[in-house]
């Protein structure tokens, strides 16, 4: 049987706030589903509504055919009688059990065997490299070690559908990032769907076969990372994902300038201005730092008014007219000093209204 | 900055910070802890030698025995009772879907502020075996001789103490339900465990040091507790350890063998009180789990379903007991022409009230009360505010004295404060203030001096060094820093201090009614005494008076605290 997750116009609302907006999603079987976006956009409702922590205002929840959540219908199926397993931003272990008992105890509840119980708990154990730590109390444990502790009680329970809300955040950076591949790593071994939200880009993008960026509760997109990075559904996602210059362009006689700086030279060389976003001749275009080329034939002239040296990469800030763009070199590209002229090619530029 | 270090240090032989220090020790010596000694050395020596025999002697007679027993008897009931309404309170107000939690959880909290032995005297009036309103009513309609409910029995001062006692519990409860992680339940809850098996393997074990810590208050309040058994027990030949050495004391105009009786029951207080803290200490230490959530989400709410109502009425019939009704009766019996009349119009009048503001022993015992506990709290604010700052902010050797002698008023009771204050005033030392407001005045520092210290150091400890350090570094001397930075902003804590001392030595009993004379009467002495003499009528009227200063003086001290809330923190 194939358990695709469907939602069907989910709409939560916290009194005058529609923290989720009609949300329709499908995700498949074995995906590593991702939730992003700012806080507030309404990720963490929609997991916890899936869940069932929360109750629905409008729509409807499907796990394969089963229906878990309805408005319509006034049902919902009981948050532990879903079959999920699920990991929090703090942790959630309980501080009274040692990592063998956390891990055990949803099981116990189970009608199991204790055979069954025993080795389901130290299979979840040895999977998150927790072997060794049985009779330890959280206390005593690390952030990343309690993080494994949580992983490893949702896992242990064979769920059909993991969620996870934020896992990483609590965590130190050399954690996070050890524990983002340890998570895909047990993803693909164990096939279980996975859903998970955060705010940090680069764990989605780590993580995710797709991903859903939100904002305000309204969809902004769904789609590969790799997708969303290159052809973003519209300027908040571009502006999301990434770094980003956004600059203000004027058109004249077909040309298109950087607002106030005509003599800095003409940005369509060579690139065809999308003209459908031009408002009375103007319009915004966008770029990523990393998508400017530093040549002599470009198109546009600018001045280097700071260069941070960041060890990979350099960081460029240049003053065209009014304007500052960023723009980062890998370190090989060291000439450029402060107070340098240059000239600027784009390999790839976006079109935006104002 | 290490010339900083070196003016805050002890770098000077005879600096300012060693005289404070120095000062604030000796007056915590001469306050608190000698007549905490006294207590013991007049317990285990006769005639300047040690005599243990005499102590064992003592704890056998007959009454002492039976005082100790009565003593624990209802230390147990009332812990028991207090406990289970308490947890079972805090529950339904933080973790359902009940209607109106946060004003029944304002109203659970409101016996706290009442003083349990007007209480008391209200129950006494409902439900004295003869002529108490309810149990008349019941005889009359039922067409018995035998009451419904006799108050003068260790049950009814087992439930009158509970109504005044469970808050400790609750207030503990509630906040640890409160603060609680919601997600450690919710993980439980999709790991497929039903919603009962979570309340008791992982609900129950994580807020049971709380329970614990409250349900030790409350053994250590009502062990020591005088109020509700003096006005209950004593009708009956009931004693506890406070009623008792109120009664030897009295009756026998202080005599040496009275007093002697007395602080041993009073060391076997201390002591009891000493465990209990220290037992408390152990379980908060041992039970320091962080269940703290780290984002603020609501917890799960349970669904009462179709208990709501019933439950609901539950709690308002429990707070219309405990609250409403005996204050309510306290005012009518207040306004009646005699006491036993029934509660109709014709029988109402406000001669009472009128004649309690001219009777000059009511007069002088509100002037007496207003004087004491305004002076006591002020002066105890102030010693509080330099002690506290000794203790949170000077780097001084010795200061954990200070720390010790602060906290040891806690496990003091009224009464053993009392018996010192007696043993140490009277003039042994040079000094007799026996039965002048003066005692009282000495008392009152000794028991509120914790209070103090505890809310200044709160408000001290909010006041990060930085901020003293910034403002030497821009030139300000130690003095000038200490005026004009950590004053303001400590302000709102003496305030509340002030309060938290002026409010409860306004309706003080315990203490007063050990050193009272004939002219110091106190609020509350001068209700106890008008009840046991037999007037209940101007009892209930002064009582009056009484629950309307401190319903005032609480409103106040909301008012403060939650201004305080809102104020600077400086951290």
């Amino acid at each position: 049987m194939v358990d695709n997750i469907r939602l069907v116009d989910v709409t939560k609302r916290f009194g005058e706030v529609i923290a989720v907006n009609r949300l329709n999603l499908e995700i498949k079987q074995g995906e590593c589903f991702s939730f992003l976006g700012p806080s507030g956009c309404g990720k963490t409702t929609t997991l916890r509504m899936l869940a069932g922590f929360e109750d629905l205002d409008e729509g409807e929840m499907y796990v394969g055919d089963t229906l878990v959540s309805s408005s319509i219908k006034k049902y919902y199926l009981q948050p532990e009688k879903r079959g999920f397993g699920m990991v929090f931003q703090a942790f959630a272990v309980w501080p009274h059990m040692n990592v063998y008992e956390n891990v055990a105890f949803p099981l116990r509840v189970k009608r199991i065997s204790r055979e069954e119980v025993d080795r389901r708990t130290k299979e979840a154990l040895a999977n998150t490299r927790l072997s060794g730590l049985e009779k330890s109390f959280p206390g005593e444990l690390s952030g990343g070690q309690q993080q494994r502790i949580a992983l490893a009680r949702a896992i242990a329970l064979n769920p059909r559908v993991l969620l996870l809300d934020e896992p990483l955040s609590n965590l130190d950076p050399h954690n996070r990032e050890s524990m983002r591949f340890e998570i895909k790593d047990l993803q693909r071994q164990l096939g279980v769907t996975i859903l998970f939200v955060t705010h940090d880009q680069s764990e989605a993008m780590a993580l995710s076969d797709r991903m859903l960026v939100m904002r305000d509760g309204l969809v902004q997109q769904v789609d590969t990372p790799v997708n969303i990075y290159y052809n973003p559904a519209n300027k908040f996602v571009f502006s999301f994902i990434g770094l980003s210059n956004f600059v203000p362009v004027e058109m004249s006689d077909g040309k298109v300038y950087v607002d106030g700086a005509k003599g800095a030279g003409s940005l369509n060389k060579g690139t065809e201005a999308d003209k459908s976003v031009f408002k009375e001749g103007k319009a915004l275009v966008a770029f990523r730092p990393s998508d400017v080329v530093f040549e002599e034939e470009g198109p546009i002239a600018g001045r280097v008014i700071r260069r941070t040296f960041l060890g990979e990469l350099v960081d460029y800030r240049i003053k065209v007219g009014e304007h500052d763009i960023r723009v980062q070199k890998n370190r090989q590209a060291f000439q450029l000093k402060e107070g340098d002229n240059c000239r600027m090619g784009f390999k790839k530029l976006l079109w935006y209204e104002r | 900055m290490s010339r900083l270090i070196a003016a805050r240090g002890s770098g000077k032989k005879f600096g300012g910070a060693e005289i404070v220090l120095a000062l604030s020790i000796a007056v915590l010596v001469v306050i608190v802890a000698v007549p905490v000694l006294m207590i013991l050395y007049n317990a285990f020596t006769v005639d300047g030698k040690l005599n243990i025999g005499d102590v064992v002697d003592i704890i056998k007679e007959p009454d002492t025995y039976m005082a100790l027993r009565n003593s624990l008897i209802i230390a147990l009931g009332v812990t028991g009772l207090g406990t289970f309404l308490g947890v079972l309170f805090s529950y339904l107000v933080a973790r359902t879907d009940l209607p109106f939690k946060s004003l029944m959880k304002l109203l659970f909290i409101v016996p706290f502020m009442l003083p349990s032995f007007i209480g008391a005297i209200a129950w006494k009036v409902l439900l004295s075996p003869r002529g108490g309103y309810i149990n008349k009513m019941f005889m009359d309609i039922f067409n018995t001789s035998r009451p419904l409910f006799n108050i003068y029995s260790v049950a009814g001062i087992i439930v009158v103490e509970t109504m005044y006692l469970f808050p400790f519990v609750f207030m503990q409860v509630s906040a640890a339900l409160e603060r609680m992680d919601p997600t450690l339940e919710e993980s439980a809850r999709i790991s497929g465990v039903p919603l009962g098996t979570i309340m008791r393997k992982i609900t129950f074990p994580l807020i049971m040091p709380s329970i614990v810590a409250g349900a030790l208050l409350i053994a250590l309040y009502s062990l020591a507790h005088f109020g509700v058994p003096a006005i209950l027990g004593t009708e009956i030949g009931f004693y506890n350890i406070p009623t008792l050495i109120y009664r030897k004391i009295h009756s026998s105009g202080g005599s040496f063998a009275s007093i002697r009786t007395g602080t041993v029951l009073a060391t076997i207080l201390i002591a009891s009180a000493a465990l209990i803290l220290y037992l408390q200490k152990l379980v908060l230490k041992s039970g320091r789990y962080s269940i703290i959530a780290g984002k603020s989400m609501r917890p799960m709410l349970m669904k009462l379903r179709r208990s709501k109502y019933p439950i609901l009425l539950l709690c308002f019939v429990y707070i219309f007991i405990t609250v409403i009704l005996p204050t309510a009766t306290i005012m009518l019996v207040g306004a009646l022409k005699t006491y036993g009349l029934p509660f109709e119009l014709k029988n109402m009048t406000l001669r009472n009230f009128k004649y309690i503001l001219n009777w000059r022993m009511t007069r002088q015992a509100v002037s007496n009360s207003l004087l004491l506990s305004l002076g006591a709290a002020f002066v105890t604010m102030l010693a509080g505010t330099i002690i506290s700052y000794v203790i949170v902010k000077m780097k001084v050797k010795g200061k954990f004295l200070l720390e010790f002698l602060g906290v040891l008023p806690f496990s003091v009771p009224g009464t053993v404060i009392a018996l010192g204050v007696i043993l140490t005033w009277s003039g042994r030392f040079g000094i007799n203030l026996y039965n002048t407001t003066w005692i009282i005045f000495v008392a009152y520092i000794a028991r509120y001096m914790a209070f103090s210290i505890k809310s200044n150091s709160a408000a001290l400890e909010q006041v990060h060094d930085s901020l003293e350090e910034a403002a030497r570094s821009c030139g300000a001397t130690h003095w000038q820093s200490m005026k004009d930075i950590v004053l303001p902003l400590i302000k709102p804590g003496m305030v509340a201090a002030f309060f938290l001392i002026l409010l409860p030595a306004l309706r003080e009993l315990t203490t007063s009614v050990l050193l009272y004379g004939p002219r110091t009467r106190t609020i509350g002495v001068a209700i106890y005494a008008l009840n046991e003499d037999g007037e209940t009528v101007l009892a209930c009227a002064l009582a009056t008076f009484a629950l309307l200063i401190i319903v005032f003086g609480e409103i106040v001290i909301r008012r403060i605290i939650s201004a305080k809330e809102g104020g600077p923190s400086g951290g």
